[in-house]
């Protein structure tokens, strides 16, 4: 299989990403756009990986696969921050009703 | 055809199609579950290149503790309003499928016109302990600096959506 259509395949998925990035307000697509994208470097990494019979790029996507992992942990903790800062009026209320 | 080229064929286009669903979805359930599939069928990519050990850390950390990740704030998130602040419809209908298919253009003639370098005969170790060689030994130095990034990400997650003490005090929207 020649590497160009694994590469093809990542520059697909990356495009993909970003317009989900662009496009989407709700903030989990968009978090999912970016795993996308992160996904899509990875298959790149990978591929050349092997076309050049090197391990590098492999380290690389585990690298990659970590930092990701921390990226998705903050960015959902900010996430679920704001959307209890948008919320907390209507607790309240409701708090108020039950007396 | 190979046994490579089959995968890649049938993998790759599972691969594509759950892509697309994952970011056009409008439901944040059902994009999370197309994300899924699309790092499932990357795994299996993976498994055919020859990277078994890639794989089961794509399926591991990937499938597994990410999305989990995902699926859990999104039904912390379903039981409160802020639901319909985030969850909304795309904006810019146009202008973003538009510049995606610009950068796959780009990227493509890039990758189809350039010249790529001459692929060395596949071989080489791809075991798991030459991964652990390379990871120990020459990479060592990032390999610790990614624990103390993990370490931090783990902290700043938890302080982030504790309940404050002070939150009365916080201005109010």
């Amino acid at each position: 299989m020649p590497t160009t259509a694994y590469l093809l395949l990542g520059a697909f998925l990356f495009a993909l990403g970003a317009a989900g990035v662009v496009t989407r307000s709700n903030a989990l697509s968009m978090l999912v756009s970016v795993e996308l994208m992160l996904n899509a470097v990875n298959l790149t990494f990978v591929a050349s990986a092997r076309r050049f019979a090197e391990l590098d790029g492999v380290i690389v996507a585990f690298f990659v696969i970590a930092v990701a992992a921390a990226e998705v942990a903050v960015g959902l903790a900010i996430v679920v921050d704001i959307a209890r800062r948008h919320v907390s009026v209507d607790v309240d209320k409701a708090s108020d009703l039950a007396g | 055809m190979t046994a490579e080229q089959g995968i890649f064929g049938v993998a790759g286009a599972i691969c594509a199609v759950a892509a697309v669903n994952a970011v056009f979805r409008k439901d944040t359930l059902a994009a999370a579950v197309s994300l899924v599939v699309t790092l499932l069928s990357l795994a299996v990519i993976y498994l055919g290149l020859g990277y078994e050990f890639l794989a089961a850390v794509q399926v591991g950390i990937y499938a597994g503790a990410i999305v989990v990740l995902f699926t859990v704030a999104i039904m912390i998130l379903s039981q409160t309003r802020a639901v319909e602040i985030l969850a909304r419809a795309p904006r810019l209908g146009v202008v973003g499928p538009v510049v995606a298919a610009l950068l796959f253009l780009i990227l493509s003639a890039a990758i189809v016109r350039g010249r790529l370098p001459v692929a060395v005969a596949p071989g080489g170790a791809t075991t798991v302990e030459a991964i652990a060689d390379a990871l120990f030994v020459r990479f060592l130095f990032p390999f610790e600096v990614t624990s103390v990034l993990l370490l931090a990400a783990l902290v700043a997650a938890v302080v982030l959506t504790r309940k404050r003490s002070t939150e009365r005090e916080w201005p109010r929207r």
